[in-house]
This record gives C-alpha cells, structure tokens and sequence, in this order.
C-alpha cells in the first residue's frame, strides 16, 4: 500500500520580508498548487492515504479561496484518506466550511485501520499505547526531538519499542530521518515548498511503501530556495564584485529564490555599492537578495603606527562594545566620509 | 636620528650614487630633473619599503615610478644613526613585494641586526609612511598661509594625505548630512516615512484583525442562527405532523369508531350465531332438513288433525256405531224373530265394520300421528328443540334459520370487513395516547413558528452578508502581515543604517577628541618653544583651546592675517614642527624641504633661512633648492 507524507505546508503564510507584495502573493498560490499537484501526484500513484503531519495552514483562520481549493482537490480525490494532524500553527484550525468526507482530522491515540495498516495520531508523548505488532504501525506527531516530552517536543524513547514501523513528524522543516528502535525509523518529510531562506534546497514529499518497506523521497518544489556565499577576498572594486557573483551565479536556475552572502575580508579601497549590485541582479532571478557579512581587512600592525584621525578613529571605534559586524560598518562609513564620499550602507 | 649616509645601485633615475649627510643642515642646490624627488623617495623607500599596490598610476605606484630607468638591482643601501648605534638598511626591490629584499646591518658589529624588522621605519619613528610622508616632507606649497591657521585641522590634513584643513569637518558634515536622509529632528527621513507608512499599516492590521475578530464571532453567530433555525423547522414541521396527525386522530377516531362499531355487529353477529347454534346444539339445519321437518310437521299437523276425534269423525263414529247398534240390534231381533237378519247382520257388520275401519283409521291415524311425531320429537330433540307445537316451533326454526344464515354472513362480511379495514387503516399504529391540541391552537403555534423562521432567515441572510463583506477585509491579512514584515526588515535596517552613520559621526568627533587631548598639551609647548626660537619670546602670539592661533594686538584678539608675511611663515614652521615633535615621540627623523620657500620674498626668506639654521641644530635638514636665490 502507498502513503504520502507530508508536513508543514504552511499554507496561507504570510511570507518573509524577502517578497514584495505582489511576488509574496504569486508565491503563495505557487506553494497552493505544489499542494495541488501533491495531490495529482496521490492519484496518479494510487496512494491510499495521504498524512499530513502537522502545519497544514500557517494559521488557524483559512482564506475562502484556500479553503475552497484545497477541500475541492480532497473531494475530488474520492479514493484517498487525508488524515490531518494539527500542529503548533493550526492548532486551534476552523474552518468556513464542513470538510470534505475523506479529509479526517485526528486526534489524540485515533487510530484508522487499513488491511493490516495502522495509522495513529499522537499528540501526548507519554504512555503511548503499543501498536499491534502483527501489523504495519505508522504514528504521526508534530514535534521537534528534544530530550524531553513537552507540547511540540518529543523524547524518543517514549516512543521506542511500541512496534511502530515508521514515525512520521512535521514540524521540522529540513528532511531528515533516523533510527528510531530495532523496529522502526522516524522521518521529517520537510516542507513541500520552501518559503525563505531558512528553508533551503529540493523540498517536496516522502512515498512510503508499506509492502516494500520502502520510503522515496520525491520532489515537489516549484521554486529552489538556495543561500550561497560568495568570498570577495581580494576583490578590489564593484566591477570586480559583479564579475565574481555573476561567475558563481551563472549556473542557476532563474526561477531561483537567490540570496548572495558575501564573506571575506575587504580593504578599504572597496567601496561596495550594495543597492546598486542588488539591482543589478534583481532582475534574473524571481527573488533576489544580497547580504553582506564580510569584514573590513585592517592591518593591524599598521594601525598601531597610523596617527592620523583615520587610525585614531579606527583604534576607537575597533575599542568599543560593538560587535565586529557593526564596528566594520561604522569603519566604513567614517572612512568614506573620511575620504569625502557620501557613506553608502 | 640621523642619516650618515646613501648608496643607490639603481633607483629612478639615479644608479650608482651616493650621499653624504651632514648632521645637521645638508642644502641640495640641483637643476630640475636632478632627481630630488627620487633621492627622498628612496630614503623614504630605505624606511618604508613601497606600498602594496597593483594601480598602474605612477603617482600612487612608486614601485612602478622609481623603476631603474637602465635596469639592474634595483635597490642600495641607507646608513643612519639612532641612539649610540649606527646601522644599514639594505633593500633590494623586485616586481611585486614577494621579491623584495630586506637586511639591517648594525655598522659597530658589521653583523646583521635584528633590532627593527623590514617595518624598521614605523618601529624607529612610531608613524607610518603617510604620517611620515605629511609631516616630514615640506613640499613648495605645503604653507599655505591663505586658510586658517587651526592646529587640529593642520593635524588632520598634514596627516591624512591632505592638504584639505576641512577634512575633518566636511566628514562629519557628509556623516550628519547622510544621517538627515534617514531621521531629522523636524520628523522627516527615511525612518519616519518608513514608520509611517508601518504605523498605517499597524492600523490596517489592527482593522483586519478587529474583522477577523469579527468574522469569528459573526460565523458563530451564524451557526447558532442556522443550528435555531433548523430546530425551528423541526418545529413547525412537528407542529405540522400534529396538526396532520390531530386531523388524522379525527379520521382515525372515525375510523376507529367504524371499526368498533364493524367489531361490535361482528360480535353481535357472533352472539346470535353462537345463541342459535347453542340453540340447536350447533345443529343447525340446512334447508333440506328444515324442508324436511316441514313436510313433517305439515304431516304432523295433518296427521294431528286427523288424529284429532272431530265432529265429523263423532258423527261418524255416532253413525258408525249407530248403524252397528242398529244393524246388531236388527240382527238380534232378526235372530229372534228369525227373520232375515242377514241385511240387519250386513247393517251391523258394516257398522262394525265402518266403526273398526274407523277404528282402525282412527288408531292408524293415531298410531302414524305418534310415529311421525316421535320422529319429529327425535328430530327436533336432535336440534336441542323441545316443544309442544313443533310446526310453530318451525317456523321459530325457519326464523332462527334465516337469521343464523344472516348472522353468518354477517359475521363474516363484518369480521373480514373489520380485519380489512384494520389492517388497511394501520390501525395497530394508532397511539391513541397522543395529545391533542385544539385545531386552532395549533394552527396559532404554526403560524407563529413560521414567522419566526421567516425572521431568522432574515436574520441569516444579513449575517451571511456580514460573513463575506468581513472574509474580503479578513483575508487582505497575509497581504498585510507580509508588507508589515517587509517594512519592519526595512525599518529594522535603516536604523541600523542611521546608528552607524551616528556612530561614526560620534567617533570621529572622539578620535578628534582624542587627537586634541593626545596632542594639545605638548603642541601648545612645542609651538611656543618653536616659535620662540624663530622669532624670539611673542606674548603677542598664541594658541587658544581650539587650537587657533591668534595674535594680541593692543590688548585685542586678531586674526593671523594681521602679521607680516615673515612672520607668519615662522609661525607656520613653528607649527609643523611643533606638530612634528608631538607626532614623533619616539625618534624625530629628518626634514626635507624640497623648494618649500620659493613664494617668499628675499627678506622673508632670509628671516626663514636663518629660523632653519636654528632649527638645523637640533633636527637634521636636507634642503633641497633649484634656486640660488633660495639657498642658505
């Protein structure tokens, strides 16, 4: 039999900062129809169930036309359960509609059986009934795994040894798995679509195969988040800085959701004009964001002999409370204005 | 310190030459072209070594600029004295840095010295090449006597590459002038646009949520609405079916009482059958039988007529006898009067004989008569009949008859109707204990119920509307929660943005600070004690906390333009080199003047000459002049 798990779609989220309005509003109904077509997928590949473990909605108040779209598609997909444990973000979910026949919410120890599967919810860790161990066990729970048993966080061991075959969990959004007894494994399905860029790389959903015993992994995503660093060592100009994030840029998809981080040590002849670089490259991509962590290259052994107001005011402000990343940027702007350039930040 | 002296194996124009310093005043009268500027630039590249560039602009790249014109080592040797030691510095320059060649020999010991690394000049005299550069080099136009006279902004500008007095200034100007692009006390900037735009935005969220709010209690409202309304369907419906069912009740009573009443003449009916067939011992006679018991009976009758000793059957019996009486007695007399008496005895046997054939009819009438009627009786007793009068008896027996035969068909017609009709009315359902209300209040209750289902779909109609009008303005809050985000982030950076500008701007103003506490005291000393050297004790001349210099003049401040040019080129010389004493702590090198008085008329020049030779006494000078005019 064949299972669909996925988590933390966040439906309805209001996006990050990184999206302006219209393109956060595009990127929603992309994140929708990557649901839509998880869907599609379920069908196509005869899947009996389909698990969401957790984050379904990013809130627990569902726009109309979300609502609308998504009980349409569970509706349409008459053959297929959709059993939805709530999580931190929907946990209180209501909804402007009745659901859909197969959309069914579980709560806590609610178990649905099919042939010899068993799906269960568990939202409190502790005293977990055991599975039957004749059968195919899958338990779902939205948590982080922590040492401890708290609301979203999960100690594992309570849940060793209680014949469960596979633990599907939400609320992490990078996939990964890991052993969970001598019986069973635990998976975090990750998101279905990255939002920002706390959610990097291929996203999508996991395929369980309860004859086979075989979990795959299938990617759904619509856009790549994708955070690269680039060092800017050695660069001596803003030519020279567009060449060398052009060079590693030049093999990205253009649908990308691209941040640039440039790292490295610069000296003060590089004057970086970040607006303009943005600018430069804001086009190309679908979300383009540059951050700058790099650090000013002061020598300073030099520094100890410079006893100009420049030195001065270097020794001073490098002296303060201020953090290395701040006392960079104050540098900056003294020495350019120092130099009788308008600072740029 | 002092330099001893130089050997250039190939520098810039220069190679194989060589120099001799004096201790104290060394005056360099050359052609142009001589190659003064590249005898300081390689005393200054002994010290410094060249800048780490990759320009090819040869005013910044002196590695590119002082490139051996003929080739060969590029490079050669500086011999100077600092403290009780004497040594040589030995560089050798190649392409790029990598190649450069570096050694200190400590001339006492002819051995190689380790006491100042390749930085040697920034460790002997406590400044880099810049500070150097600016302090130690007095260019043609160095003194500017035209711009105000501030020793801190001289500090600056001498040491930063610079003759611009403003430097200072005009960076703080360009780092508050940045900093009103982001905030200014009138409330304009980047940050209060910014917060303004977010502070309409808060109150858009704060409407959207008072909707959502809204929309949440206005759906519960709903519900309750829709869930009153469906109990008040239910309602009417009920009311309905009772006021069906009190209608039905009506009928049903109807019908019930037909049915009783069908149930009653069934009973009925069973009675009289049940009384008529215990009457005839459930004997009850078909037809042929009671044809039969006519016929007996009419017999009986007959016979009972016949057996009845009528008139007729006196009269008969009377003459019967009579005529035997008569007939006998004829006979008699006959007999005696033996006569004829056959006639008298044929009269009395016929007599006799009709009186015992009347006898015998009489007695076989009887004797039929008893027959039959203990047939009857047999067959009456068989129907349980006693009685004296069996023909009126049958006639009870036609009558009992042919109501049996009618109750019969009664019972049945009326059994089976009452069966039909029970089943076929569902009679069984019939709750008989359900209770009724009169027609007209029942009618009132539904009536009212509709009305108030009328309202309620009013109500739900308007609430529904509410519903959606309140989704449009809730649903706008993922819009409005990501440019709220966005403007925060923005926010968020300008004024980080605008807290470095701050901060640079306050440390500068600190390093300058800093540059004046550092400094003030000891060029406050120094330039007096220079000054005073140059043109004597001046009480007229001084330094106020800023650092401008001013000239008391009959009891009054003035400007330093009032003194004469001489003298304010000493006052100028006698800043430098206060700045110098100050700046270099540690060792105080050489001072080169490279054709610095040629603005200076003869008189002038001749005061300064002769300040230089003071000043020649205690710090080395290399004088370097193009002019015979300007040499001492």
């Amino acid at each position: 039999m064949k299972i669909i798990h996925c988590a933390d779609l966040h439906l309805d989220s209001s996006l990050r900062s990184c999206y302006s309005s219209e393109k956060a509003a595009l990127r929603r109904n992309e994140i929708l129809k990557t649901f839509l077509n998880t869907v599609d997928f379920a069908i196509k590949s005869q899947a009996r169930v389909v698990i969401i473990a957790g984050d379904f909605f990013d809130r627990n108040k569902v726009t109309k036309k979300t609502e609308e779209f998504v009980f349409n598609k569970i509706s349409s997909a008459k053959n297929i359960d959709f059993l939805y444990l709530k999580g931190n973000h929907d946990d209180n979910i209501r909804f402007n509609s009745p659901i859909p026949g197969n959309l069914k919410i579980l709560s806590d120890g609610q178990s649905y059986f099919y042939d010899n599967v068993e799906i269960r919810g568990i939202y409190s860790y502790d005293d977990v009934k055991s599975f039957d161990k004749e059968n195919y066990n899958i338990a779902v729970a939205h948590a982080e795994i922590a040492g401890v048993n708290n609301e979203y966080q999960l100690n594992l061991k309570s849940l060793q040894n209680k014949n469960i075959d596979c633990l599907c969990l939400g609320h992490i959004h990078k996939r990964t798995s890991g052993k969970l007894d001598d019986r069973g494994v635990y998976y975090y399905s990750g998101n279905i679509d990255g939002r920002g860029f706390d959610e990097c790389g291929e996203k999508g959903i996991l395929m369980l195969d309860t004859n086979q015993r075989t979990v795959e992994f299938i990617s759904m995503s619509s856009r790549l988040v994708i955070e690269m660093k680039v060092d800017i060592t050695g660069v001596k100009s803003n030519n020279e800085l567009i060449e060398i994030i052009d060079k590693n840029i030049s093999e990205i998809d253009k649908k990308s959701i691209l941040r640039i981080v440039l790292i490295g040590k610069y000296s003060e002849d590089l004057v970086k004009d970040l607006y303009f670089i943005k600018n430069y490259f804001s086009e190309r991509f679908f979300v383009f964001e540059l951050k700058d962590k790099s650090e000013l290259l002061i020598d300073y052994e030099s520094l100890k002999y410079d006893i100009s107001l420049k030195g001065e005011f270097i020794r001073v402000v490098k002296n303060s409370n201020l953090s290395n990343e701040l006392c960079d940027k104050v540098i900056r702007a003294g020495l350019m204005a120092l130099n009788n350039e308008e600072p740029i930040l | 310190m002092k330099l001893i002296k130089c050997y250039i194996n190939n520098f810039g124009k220069l190679n194989n030459f060589s120099y001799e310093f004096n201790k104290e005043l060394n005056v360099i009268n050359q052609h142009n072209g001589f190659g003064k500027s590249t005898l300081c630039g390689f005393i200054k590249a002994m010290f410094y070594g060249f800048n780490s560039t990759k320009t090819k602009n040869l005013n910044d790249n002196e590695r590119l600029r002082f490139l051996p014109w003929q080739g060969g080592v590029f490079g050669g040797f500086l011999d100077f004295e600092t403290g009780e030691n004497k040594y040589r510095i030995e560089r050798t320059f190649g392409d790029k840095p990598s190649l450069d060649k570096f050694s200190l020999i400590n001339l006492k010991t002819g051995k190689e010295s380790f006491d100042y690394s390749e930085r040697i000049g920034e460790e002997l005299f406590g400044i880099d090449l810049k500070g150097f550069e600016r302090c130690t080099f007095f260019s043609n136009n160095s003194l500017n006597l035209k711009l105000p006279l501030s020793i801190s902004s001289k500090l600056s500008s001498l040491i930063d590459n610079t003759d611009d007095f403003s430097d200072y200034d005009s960076a703080l100007n360009l780092l508050l002038k940045k900093s009103r692009q982001y905030k200014t006390v009138g409330g304009k900037g980047i940050i209060f646009d910014t917060e303004s735009k977010l502070s309409k935005l808060q109150n858009k969220l704060f409407e959207v949520e008072n909707a959502e709010k809204e929309l949440n209690l206005k759906q519960e409202e709903l519900e309750s609405l829709k869930k009153k309304k469906g109990y008040n369907d239910k309602d009417i419906e009920n009311i309905q079916l009772t006021i069906s069912e009190n209608a039905e009740i009506s009928v049903m009573k109807q019908k019930i009482k037909h049915y009783n009443s069908l149930v009653s003449e069934t009973k009925k009916a069973k009675e009289t059958k049940e009384f008529i067939e215990k009457k005839y011992n459930s004997n009850i006679p078909d037809s042929v039988k009671v044809a039969e018991l006519s016929d007996e009976c009419g017999k009986l009758k007959n016979l009972k007529e016949n057996t009845k000793f009528g008139l007729a059957d006196k009269i008969f019996l009377f003459f019967s006898l009579l005529v035997f009486i008569f007939g006998f007695s004829c006979f008699a007399v006959c007999l005696v009067l033996n006569k004829s008496f056959i006639i008298n005895l044929l009269i009395s046997l016929l007599g006799a004989v009709f009186t015992l054939l009347f006898s015998a009819v009489f007695l076989s009438r009887r004797k039929k008569y008893k027959k039959l009627l203990l047939q009857v009786e047999q067959d009456f007793s068989f129907l349980g009949i006693k009685t004296d009068d069996y023909c009126l008896k049958l006639d009870e027996i036609r009558k009992d008859i042919f109501e049996y035969k009618l109750v019969s068909k009664n019972f049945e017609e009326y059994f089976n109707e009452a069966k039909n009709y029970y089943n076929s009315e569902n009679l069984k359902s019939f709750k008989e204990n359900i209770r009724s209300k009169t027609f007209e209040e029942l009618k009132e209750r539904e009536k009212e119920l509709i009305n108030i289902s009328f309202n309620l779909s009013s109500e739900i109609i308007e609430v529904s509307s509410k519903v959606n009008q309140l989704h449009e303005t809730a649903d706008c809050k993922i819009d409005v929660l990501n440019q709220v985000e966005r403007l925060n982030t923005e926010l968020l950076e300008y004024k980080e943005n605008y807290n470095v500008i701050i901060a640079a701007a306050e440390f500068l103003k600190q390093a300058k600070e800093n540059f004046a506490v550092k400094y003030k005291e000891k060029i406050e000393e120094s330039f007096k004690k220079n000054l005073n050297s140059l043109i004597g004790s001046s009480d007229e001349i001084g330094i106020n906390s800023d650092f401008d210099v001013f000239v008391i003049n009959n009891g009054t401040i003035k400007n330093i333009d009032s003194l004469s040019s001489g003298t304010k080129s000493a006052v100028e010389i006698a800043m430098r080199f206060s700045l110098i004493d100050t700046l270099f702590e540690t060792e105080k090198p050489f001072i080169i003047f490279d054709d610095t008085f040629l603005h200076l008329d003869d008189n002038a020049f001749k005061n300064i000459a002769e300040k230089i030779k003071i000043i020649s006494k205690d710090t080395q000078i290399l004088y370097f002049t193009c002019s015979k005019s300007r040499t001492f």
